[in-house]
């Protein structure tokens, strides 16, 4: 075998420069830049939005919906804008690959579309799309189990050879770009063409694992470097737990002094002001409603509608406003903007209970004993933290079980809870899992030599059965 | 249990935070197995010993019920309205949410109420991830359409650093400019003072806090800016 | 250009003409004040030219790709160009993959005009053998983020890479065979054209808009400008134009374009 000589004299085992950017798009609600050689790559990630048409909605998750394009000035010859059969596959294997990380049942009915330019293009460009996608999700803020780099591997000149360049990917006899996700060790793309033999595919597969970790590396430190930033504005800021601001509360609640405070005693009787409320409400005629809302808004944000002192009519306005500005200015407000902070960190609290079914899920393939015990925990453990900062909440709750609709609605909702816990879910692997299949039966691998899940068929008939009943009621409820 | 960050520090996804037993979540964690791991990019804050939170430093709004939100009415249609609250789910104002006058969808015009391009403030009555958030404007006060002012919008994760410990940064911004301001939980900030410079220095004030704000000392900073101006 | 299914809220559009009527725009500028520009050129190796071009946050990449074809029956002496370009989502959420959308159109085709009727570009000096081959120079124009006026930033990108280009040296063999060589030489340009784009809102005129000024704006003219003539113009947009507040701004573009020229100019060193 001839000595390894390669164009721009790398090693068999050795990258090309690669440089991550993120957040380069002003536009886009995530974005990166990729430099792995001579590819230079663009990932505008928009989303979860609503998807347009609406029939291709899943009511179960979101889809993922990654579209790769290369400029036609990205290659030697001009390529026609028009999407080729090849842009396509790579968009489609893409965009499972991602869907296998992304966390897209909390994002129900809703799309997250992710646009990948090749600005230039020369060998393993559809691995330099994957990353600057990953970076650019994470970017987006789009909740993921983790991150994915991806890196081609190949032979050339009969060596096993990693992160081919255009020219070597040419005139060598074998490529298989792979997307892995370190973090998880999932392998979620895998595509391969040429003659590799037994050994060599597996030292071209170990050699692309080790060059991902390194990718992996990188892609932190970019998506660090940005948010190092951001963090540092908010280093200052203490957590905010349930229990902290209510203490925080009292204690500011001692302190103040301004002379126009309000008697607490009006944030705690929600009900009540809110009744006084509609009550004005009513009272005032239609066309003074513009007016009236137009002046009325002061408080950041309240969570309960309490303690805006009543703007009854226009007339009064700008007498009645002052008050409601001074009044505002009070121990009420405080406390209503803690509360505020804690939805804040209330909006986060049903994610962890969805994440954590989803990876329960995963565990309770193998576990099936644990299943029964880990639903009961998870069902209950969000709600428990949840639960009491929003005594007020509660209180709702309560009005709301009178009416008859909403006890349906109550019942629907903890249903499907329980079903999402049940519901057996996998990462896809659909395309890959075949692939591989063949791939492990030809060759007598083990699964353990890869690391690959080879997915198992779950039974959905239960599910199914399940699910009509939900129709059903969910029908009854529109009835109604 | 086992920490593998600090606090403060910023996690990536798939970063795992603490393995251990009776590890007490919230944020941007997913469990697997007894390891916490992050699902998002975020900063880890630590309130007791077994209470990890990370707080996403990025995201979309997702809507929660009983959030006050800053929306856009995008179409009206006889009897509702199609509101954009900047998250994945466009948001839904039926007339009878919005009013407790009597509305013939026949005789009655829903624009007189609300048209396409008004700002709204209003409450998120239901959401429940099967349908799209329903909102509502007679649930309190101070919900209704938006006039005049303008409207910002600011990553809603970086809302309680403009509002401050305890309201503390927002009322000062109030007290020296004079000016209305209402953060909704879409990020969305509206701002009407008594003329445009003033909004401006509310608009400065609020860039100011967002870009400077891990310098300490930043409340007094803002005084200070608030004052020269 | 205005982004098909996003809004303005009328509190913006009141706001941003509250702002016109004491002199200033959203972002501090004044009402003809121009964004800063930013031009690389040769940023794709593997095209004979290219550029990016910065206008603000605006942002636009433009690439040239040289293959060797037939002249037009009409024109057996001069090389063709080809301008095409389209708005996907990196630049904006509000665009979509798929079929160009009629906004993509026009603005192609509006580069398309200004380019071609500046003769910017000596198409005669790509001809290679009259009426059998000549170069053919395809265009493509990719604005990768949209914060507005993507007419005047495609106008530059567009010529931006067409200055950077490098034609291939060719030898022609006995038999008629064409052979590139390795070697290249600079295209030959003639003018430098310069796109000026202004928006009427309400009764206010403004250059250079960002995007959310565009939603709110009534109407939109696009003017493209050589060295001493007026070589192209679109107006767009819901509104209209007084025939007077015409006039002006074609007065007050062609100054303006002197100066951006100068800019452009300097920036890619002609």
């Amino acid at each position: 075998m001839n000595e390894l000589e390669r164009l721009d004299g790398r090693s068999a085992n050795e990258l090309r420069n690669l440089q991550i950017e993120v957040g380069v798009l002003h536009r886009a609600d995530g974005s990166a830049r990729v430099i792995l050689g001579k590819n230079e790559v663009i990932a505008a990630v928009n989303g979860p939005r609503e998807l347009h048409p609406k029939h291709m909605a899943l009511s179960q998750k979101a889809i993922v919906q990654v579209t790769y394009k290369m400029l036609p000035f990205s290659v030697e010859y001009r390529k026609h804008p028009i999407p080729s059969r090849r842009e396509k596959e790579i968009s489609k294997v893409l965009s499972e690959a991602f869907e296998s990380i992304i966390l897209t049942k909390l994002f129900p009915r809703s799309t997250i579309d992710i646009q990948v330019q090749m600005i230039q293009s020369d060998g393993g460009s559809r691995t330099a799309a994957a990353i600057a996608t990953s970076a650019a999700l994470a970017d987006a803020g789009i909740p993921m189990r983790g991150l994915i780099g991806g890196i081609a591997s190949g032979l050339y000149q009969d060596h096993c050879v990693l992160d081919l360049s255009g020219i070597e990917d040419n005139e060598g006899t074998g490529d298989c770009p792979i997307l892995y996700s370190p973090a998880l060790d999932e392998v979620s793309l895998l595509q391969l063409d040429g003659k590799f033999t037994l050994d060599q595919f597996k030292t071209c597969f170990n050699m692309s694992i080790d060059a991902i970790k390194k990718i992996d590396e990188v892609q932190r430190a970019a998506l660090v470097k940005k948010y190092d930033v951001i963090r540092q504005s908010i280093l200052g800021e203490e957590p905010l737990e349930e229990d902290d601001e209510k203490a925080a509360l009292l204690t500011v609640n001692q302190d103040v002094t301004d002379a126009d405070v309000e008697s607490p005693t009006q944030s705690e009787e929600p009900e009540q002001s809110s009744e006084d409320m509609t009550e004005t409400d009513v009272t005032v005629e239609e066309s003074q409603i513009d007016e009236v809302k137009e002046e009325t808004v002061d408080i950041p944000k309240e969570t309960t509608p309490v303690e805006e002192a009543s703007t009854d009519s226009s007339s009064e306005s700008q007498a009645s406003e002052d008050t409601v500005v001074k009044g505002e200015t009070s121990i009420n407000k405080e406390s209503l903007i803690a509360e505020t902070l804690d939805k804040i960190s209330k909006d986060e609290s049903p994610k962890p209970s969805f994440d954590e079914k989803y990876n329960e899920i995963d565990e309770a393939l193998k576990e099936a004993n644990d299943l029964v015990t880990k639903i009961n925990k998870h069902t209950t453990e969000p709600e428990e933290t949840a639960d009491k900062t929003q005594s007020s909440e509660e209180e709702d709750r309560d009005q709301f079980d009178e009416s008859s609709v909403k006890s349906v609605t109550e019942l629907l909702y903890e249903k499907r809870k329980n079903e999402q816990v049940k519901d057996k879910e996998k990462p896809k692997s659909g395309f890959f899992s075949s692939k591989m299949q063949e791939l492990l039966q030809n060759n007598k691998l083990s699964t353990g030599d890869l690391n690959i899940d080879v997915t198992k068929e779950e039974s959905t008939k239960e599910d199914e059965k399940k699910r009509e009943v939900e129709r059903d009621l969910e029908y009854m409820e529109y009835e109604e | 249990m086992k920490y593998f960050v600090n606090e403060q520090d910023i996690v990536i996804p798939g970063q795992i935070i603490a393995e251990g037993e009776n590890i007490n979540l919230s944020g941007s964690v997913y469990k697997n197995g007894n390891k916490a791991i992050a699902n998002n990019v975020g900063i880890v804050q630590k309130a007791t010993e077994n209470k990890i939170r990370v707080k996403p430093l990025k995201g979309k709004y997702f809507p929660n019920v009983k959030d006050i939100v800053i929306g856009l009415v995008e179409e009206t249609n006889l009897t509702s309205w199609k509101v954009d609250i900047g998250g994945p789910y466009p948001a839904i104002l039926l007339v009878s949410n919005a009013t407790n006058d009597q509305f013939d969808p026949i005789n009655d015009d829903a624009r007189k109420y609300f048209d396409v391009g008004d700002a709204i403030r209003a409450e998120i009555r239901t959401f429940d991830r099967t349908r799209d958030p329903q909102l509502s404007t007679t649930t309190g006060k101070g919900l209704g359409k938006l006039v005049g002012g303008r409207i910002i919008e600011i990553n809603p994760s970086l809302i309680s650093r403009v509002i401050g410990r305890n309201g503390s940064m927002i009322s000062k911004i109030k007290e020296f400019t004079g000016c209305k301001i209402i953060v909704g939980h879409n990020g969305r900030v509206w701002i009407r003072g008594e003329n445009v410079d003033k909004e401006l220095k509310v608009i400065e004030a609020i860039d100011k806090i967002i870009q400077e704000s891990h310098v300490t000392g930043l409340t007094e900073r803002v005084i200070q800016f608030l004052k020269e101006k | 250009m205005t982004e098909k299914g996003i809004v303005t809220s009328t509190v913006e559009r009141n706001y941003i003409l509250t702002l016109l009527e004491r002199g200033k725009r959203l972002d501090g500028r004044g009402l003809s004040d121009y964004r800063p520009i930013k031009i690389k050129t040769g940023i794709v190796e593997k095209a004979e030219g290219s550029a990016l071009v910065e206008l603000g946050n605006t942002k636009v990449v433009a690439g040239v790709k040289l293959s060797i074809g037939k002249p037009y029956d009409d024109y057996p002496n001069k090389a063709t160009l080809i301008v095409t370009g389209e708005l996907n989502p990196t630049a904006s959420p509000a665009f979509r993959n798929g079929p160009p959308s009629p906004e993509s159109i026009e603005l192609t085709r509006v580069t398309d005009r200004i380019i071609r009727e500046s003769e910017c570009v000596d198409l005669e000096d790509l001809c290679i053998i009259e009426g059998e081959k000549v170069w053919t120079i395809f265009l493509d124009i990719y604005p990768l983020d949209h914060d507005g006026n993507l007419f005047d930033a495609c106008a530059i990108a567009a010529f931006a890479a067409l200055s950077s280009t490098k034609v291939p040296e060719i030898k022609i063999d006995e038999m008629g065979e064409i052979e590139k060589l390795d070697t290249s030489r600079s295209i030959k340009l003639k003018e430098i054209p310069v796109s000026i784009t202004t928006y009427k809102l309400g009764d206010f005129k403004i250059t250079d808009p960002s995007y959310k000024e565009e939603d709110a704006g009534d109407a939109r003219i696009t003017i493209g400008f050589t060295e001493d003539h007026i070589v192209s113009a679109q107006k767009g947009g819901f509104g209209a134009f007084k025939s007077q507040e015409l006039m002006d701004i074609f007065e007050s573009s062609f100054k303006r374009s002197k100066e951006l020229r100068s800019v452009i100019k300097s920036a890619l060193n002609l």
